[in-house]
């Protein structure tokens, strides 16, 4: 069996006014487990009290009943917190801090040597794209740029269990696909990632298991791919069919009881558009778009609704890409 | 104000610094026992009064459970006083130190040294609006306040708000999150805000100098000087010769000075302690500095005339001073040489004598003063004369001066960062304030007086503060008994029963108030401002261990106070 890394048993929490009176009750007996190694990812609406686990797998807020264990130790227990790294949901910096003095001071604050320091320091500024803003004070820095420094800071420690509250919020696509790629190869590192989000296809892209919350309840808890797979569909990638093709499919899966429910062409998802046309750009940086070309793309639009049923060879590749 | 002149042993240091750690700690455990044993047994006792009462199910192992509540009081706070001491030993001084330079960035980038701007502007109308004058004083006296007045408010808003900020900006989270201890949260911000107002402060005092030294008129450079004093202790003898332990009032409301009458018994004995007859240089120098009161015109060309007898307390011998006239509006100073002839009343002839042999037995030495002039009085205080012995360089004692003013801010400071790990800043900084005012205000001043200078089994005159609101609603004078002229039921045993009541409650009350004078502190401590401007050197005994005694006293209870205040808080709490 897997080592938990995090361990919640009947985590309950109610939020009090002033007087000691409820107020609201964020969670209700949660229990669940983390595996060493995984991603796992926490879903919800908000308020479904995902940011309030997480906070109080990182002791910033006390459970009203319930049991926490992190990395074999309580949430209240400080030592653990050398092996974590967390990237709250806004970054909460010292904004009078510029990026090389944020990370030492934070560097400062494990057991790491100076020399040791320095190099991470480089590595993780590197890493996040920042070199061109290392001086320059966070209160300077656009969202995106605070985001990247807060995952940064997060990973100052080398840590082995990476808590990420909304990672993708304020990061344009390209800033996205980076945060997803990190997320994983924190994963083929070993590490461990807990992420909660709202933004299901981050979390799709990049979880092997996957817990929703609602209303401070667990209501769903398992595999991604398990839990999206629906065991009533069977779906077929081909190259482009003809029509006559299509109809004697339809005659053998009608021999088999079964009905075609939808034949189409898959489409790329707006996120793979958007990168490759950042690549381009920067690989042709004069080409513009243009007017013309705006009418051209129409009208290769329209010359392909026409010839619909006929195959063509200049089919664009990404055409071909399944559907994700 | 009234200098304290006594020296203030380090015993005494000790023993204060002990009373004011042991009364909040004290204070503190007890009112956190109270408060968690409150929260574990009323809400069981009140499942049991509801089940009994609306036939709701009986608390389940209820007589278990209220053992358990009883002893969670006792058992959890010493839990956590050992586990806070822990926190504090583990302290790394890595992130001390990291939190600490984080703080002076913070403070630096946050321009709080804009507080240097104010310091010049003013500086520079001082200069222009003082020029010209010769008094040192006031030269003294304004940089004192110029640095010290907008420095106080600088830590007081630095202190203050600092961590609430951090807590409201959600910055604090990220350390926290890191294996950071929350001892070192609010070291680390102490150290930081310490530094930064010692760089502050150091750099204005620099500054300061140069100016009092500048501005000083050639000719009134001899007036920066710091004396460097030796006191005795006063008594009296009154006119007949018999010991009185006040001078006679000659009607002045401020009684801080007694008077001796002249031509009579009637004497002021200063008794000297602990000499180092090293430190006199080869001569004895008396200055002295006495209020004369007239009751008849006498002669007016002349002012009253005065001497000193020097006493050996070993062997009595006495040795008298000639007379002199006193300065009626300054200072006298008498210097006796070591190699002294004198007059001997005893032996009626002229004796020469190594006044440090004769007149100085083991250290000790009385100086006995008399007013020569019949029907004249002469008043003095305790630091109304004194021993000089070679001055101090100005220089130093104005560095020591700033000594004081600095643990003054320093101690602020650790009000300021205490209060701000419980509250937010504006509610931080009104208590920091009254906490550093409330001494010093007249009325509490008056009450504190009263209480510190009650005698054991002595009564306050008019009683607490519920006696005094009824004598002031019945007219009633204080220095009456109450149960002599009151009769509220018209039974004398129901009516004793009552003043009794009213007198115990009123003694809770008073101590009450008693322990609140050890835990206050008294900032009269740090003004060292009005002794370096007087020309009088800071010294380490009278001024300075006491204000260090001070500033320590606060440390360990401002720290226990912090840390549990941001331990125990939910810095995510909605």
């Amino acid at each position: 069996m897997a080592e938990s890394v995090i361990q919640i048993r009947n985590l309950s929490k109610i939020y009090r006014d002033f007087w000691g009176r409820k107020k609201v009750r964020a969670l209700n007996s949660l229990s669940l487990d983390v595996e060493k190694g995984e991603v796992f990812g926490l879903l919800g609406p908000n308020g479904s009290g995902k940011t309030t686990t997480l906070k109080l797998l990182l002791g910033l807020l006390f459970p009203t009943e319930g049991k926490i264990t992190v990395l074999g130790k309580p949430a209240s227990n400080v030592e653990k917190n050398e092996r974590i790294g967390y990237l709250p949901e806004e970054s909460y910096l010292y904004k009078f801090l510029n990026a090389e003095e944020t990370l030492n001071f934070y560097g400062q604050l494990f057991k790491m040597s100076r020399v040791e320091r320095k190099k991470r320091i480089d590595e993780l500024i590197e890493l996040v794209g920042i070199q061109h803003a290392r001086k320059r004070q966070l209160k300077e820095y656009s969202k995106g740029m605070t985001r990247r420094i807060g995952l940064a800071q997060a990973l100052i420690n080398n840590p082995d269990l990476v808590m990420l509250d909304e990672p993708t919020s304020g990061l344009d696509p390209i800033g996205t696909r980076e945060m997803k790629d990190l997320i994983i190869q924190l994963k083929e590192q070993g590490k461990t990632v807990v992420m909660c989000s709202h933004l299901l296809a981050d979390v799709q892209d990049v979880c092997d298991r996957i817990a929703i919350l609602y209303g401070g309840e667990l209501k769903v808890m398992g595999e991604v791919d398990q839990l999206l797979t629906e065991q009533d569909e069977t779906q077929l990638h081909t190259s482009r069919l003809s029509e006559a093709a299509i109809s004697e499919i339809r005659e053998v899966l009608a021999r088999h009881n079964a009905e075609l429910s939808g034949v189409e062409q898959p489409r790329a998802n707006l996120e793979d558009l958007f990168l490759r046309t950042v690549h381009e750009s920067k690989s042709r940086p004069g080409r513009r778009f243009t007017s013309d070309e705006a009418a051209q793309s129409s009208a290769t639009t329209a010359v392909e609704t026409k010839t619909d049923d006929k195959p063509s060879d200049d089919t664009p590749d990404d055409k071909n890409s399944p559907a994700s | 104000m009234i200098p304290n002149i006594q020296p203030y042993d380090l015993m005494t240091g000790i023993k204060h610094w002990a009373t004011v750690v042991g009364t909040l700690t004290g204070v503190f455990f007890v009112l956190a026992v109270i408060l968690v044993t409150i929260s574990r047994v009323v809400p069981l006792l009140w499942n049991a009064l509801l089940a009994l009462f609306t036939g709701r199910p009986f608390p389940e192992k209820f007589g278990e459970r209220l053992v358990e509540g009883l002893l969670a009081g006792p058992v959890n706070v010493t839990k956590g006083v050992w586990n806070g001491l822990l926190d504090f030993a583990l302290m790394s001084p890595r992130r001390v130190w990291a939190l600490t330079v984080l703080t002076i960035r913070e403070s630096l980038r946050r321009k709080a040294f804009s507080v240097l701007v104010i310091f010049a502007v003013l500086m520079m109308f001082a200069g222009w609006f003082f020029a010209g004058g010769d008094d040192v004083k006031v030269y003294i006296s304004f940089v004192f306040r110029v640095i010290s007045w907008p420095m106080l408010i600088l830590v007081l808003l630095l202190s203050c708000w600092g961590l609430p900020r951090d807590i409201k900006d959600r910055s604090l989270h990220t350390v926290v999150t890191k294996p950071t201890r929350k001892s070192e949260i609010v070291v680390g911000r102490l150290l930081g805000y310490s530094a930064v107002t010692t760089a502050a402060v150091a750099l204005m005092a620099v500054v300061g100098y140069i100016w009092i030294v500048r501005q000083t008129p050639e000719d009134a450079r001899s007036q920066l000087i710091a004396r460097v004093p030796i006191y005795g202790t006063l008594t009296y003898l009154d006119r007949e010769g018999n010991f009185a332990e006040k001078g006679v009032n000659v009607g002045d409301e401020w009684d801080y000075r007694g008077f001796i009458e002249g031509g009579t018994r009637s004497r002021a004995i200063w008794e000297f302690k602990n000499i180092d007859t090293r430190r006199l240089n080869d001569q004895l120098v008396i200055e002295s500095n006495f209020e004369a009161k007239r009751m008849h015109k006498g002669d007016i060309g002349k002012t009253l005339l005065m001497q000193y007898t020097l006493i050996n307390p070993k062997s009595g011998d006495r040795i008298d001073v000639p007379q002199t006239h006193i300065s009626e509006f300054g200072e006298n100073i008498t210097t006796v040489p070591r190699q002294f002839t004198f007059y001997d009343r005893d032996t009626k002839q002229n004796r020469t004598v190594d006044l440090f042999d004769a007149a100085i037995a083991d250290g000790n030495m009385k100086i006995e003063v008399r007013c020569l002039n019949v029907g004249q009085f002469l008043g003095m205080a305790e630091a109304d004369l004194f021993l000089r012995t070679p001055n101090a360089p100005f220089w130093f004692a104005y560095v020591k001066g700033f000594a004081g003013t600095l643990l003054m801010l320093l101690l602020v400071i650790l009000f300021g960062v205490t209060a701000s790990c419980f509250t937010k800043g504006p509610v931080a900084t009104i208590a920091t304030c009254v906490f550093v005012l409330v001494r010093q205000l007249r009325p509490f001043q008056e009450i504190f007086e009263r209480i510190l200078n009650q005698k054991p089994g002595e009564e306050i005159l008019g009683g607490g503060p519920i006696e005094a609101t009824i004598r002031v609603y019945t007219h009633l004078n204080p220095q009456v008994p109450m149960h002599d002229h009151l009769s509220p039921t018209g039974s004398e045993s129901v009516d004793f029963l009552i003043f009794k009541v009213v007198k115990q409650i009123d003694g809770v009350i008073i101590e009450g108030l008693r322990l609140a004078v050890n835990v206050l502190p008294d900032f009269t401590q740090f003004y060292t401002e009005t002794r370096l401007a007087n020309g009088f050197d800071v010294s380490w005994d009278t001024t300075l261990l006491p204000a260090v005694t001070l500033t320590l006293a606060y440390i360990i209870p401002c720290l226990l106070i912090a840390y549990y205040s941001l331990k125990n808080r939910e810095l995510e709490a909605k």
